[in-house]
């Protein structure tokens, strides 16, 4: 895992936890996401934004990572159906929304099971 | 017929608590009764590390609890994130045998199979 | 579906108790069980607002009290005697929660099947 310790961008090195989370949240900008999302293979489209900034501005409400059951509810509730359902996330997160999001928006690793 | 399950958050060695749920736990057997799992969660994850170490001469709770549930049959889980956050285990250090590691989720799931939960 | 009971009973910031019950209180309700929430004795002090304490070197989790609601966790209690012996005003609380007597707690604990302290 130690090629995991740190990510990449514009020649400065982050730090990240040993889950592959970034150490510090405070860090994160578009140019973060780009590198964390490069790494899990996924192109960020206009949907995936929004849902990365969707997970951000529920950990600055709530301090806590969303796991998939509860983000799938916010999302529900204030984007509608047709985005809040784990369907529709997974296509744009196939390893998981909760975990890829939450990464790539800088965020610490949700809980397992909440 | 009731039956138990065994909610331990007190620590091992540091209080009463343990040693009480295993007294509990016996005289729950012995009067006909049973006993769907023992979870331990906050400090009382404290008695799944593999590192206890006690002179002869003083109770290994942690020992005697997963003996006893194992010759009983009865899932002896602790939570795993809690036990992660104190230290106690990783992917090279295993817990103590006898002890299973579970989430607050198959906790929260078992609740159904239960009559009454009782406190340690 | 079991009815159970969560009673806060630890003063948010000198242990983790709080933090911890509040997970386990998440996780039971996520798997839609009738979960309820009591706050009492020091644990009154956890539903004050504290935005910002990063002295305490513990987590801010009384922030993800607002959870409650995604949860679908409607049935949030407080002492009310812990609140007058503490002088805190029902209006200084974080979140909304109704207080509760020892009568009515006494009836709330009697419709539970299970009651978990933290």
């Amino acid at each position: 895992m130690a090629e995991l310790n740190y990510l990449q961008v514009d020649g400065k090195q982050l730090a990240l936890d040993k889950h592959g989370y970034l150490s510090d949240l405070q860090l994160w900008d578009q140019q973060v996401a780009l590198a964390f999302a490069a790494r899990e293979n996924i192109e960020l489209s206009e949907a995936h934004w929004e849902v990365v900034h969707f997970v951000r501005q529920f950990y600055l409400e709530f301090n806590t990572s969303p796991a998939i059951r509860v983000l799938v509810k916010a999302m529900a509730q204030q984007l509608g159906a047709d985005k809040g359902n784990s369907k529709y996330l997974f296509l744009l997160f196939p390893q998981g929304p909760a975990k890829q999001a939450t990464r790539i928006a800088g965020l610490p690793k949700p809980a397992k099971c909440l | 017929m009731t039956t138990f399950a065994l909610l331990l958050t007190s620590a091992g060695f540091a209080s009463q608590g343990p040693g009480s749920a295993l007294q509990f736990a016996r005289a729950v057997l012995q009067l006909g009764h049973s006993i769907d799992h023992i979870f331990l969660y906050q400090d009382a994850v404290l008695l799944a590390s593999n590192q206890i170490d006690l002179p002869a001469d003083e109770p290994d709770i942690s020992a005697e609890l997963a003996e006893f549930c194992q010759r009983q049959q009865i899932p002896l889980l602790f939570c795993v994130t809690a036990a992660e956050k104190r230290g106690l285990m990783s992917e090279t250090v295993p817990a103590r045998n006898g002890y299973i590691g579970a989430g607050l989720a198959e906790f929260a799931l078992r609740q159904s199979n239960v009559d009454k939960l009782v406190q340690f | 579906m079991q009815n159970i009971l969560l009673i806060q009973r630890h003063a948010p910031f000198n242990s983790s108790h709080g933090r911890e019950a509040l997970d386990l209180l998440l996780a039971m309700a996520a798997v839609e069980h009738q979960v309820s929430v009591l706050f009492s004795a020091d644990a009154v002090y956890q539903l004050l607002p504290t935005q910002e304490q990063a002295a305490f070197r513990l987590k801010a989790y009384p922030r993800s009290f607002k959870l409650f609601a995604l949860y679908d966790i409607d049935q949030v209690y407080v002492c009310q005697a812990s609140l007058l012996q503490r002088n805190i005003q029902p209006s200084q609380l974080s979140i909304n929660a109704q207080l509760v007597d020892a009568a009515q707690i006494q009836q709330l604990i009697s419709q539970q099947h299970q009651v978990i302290c933290s």
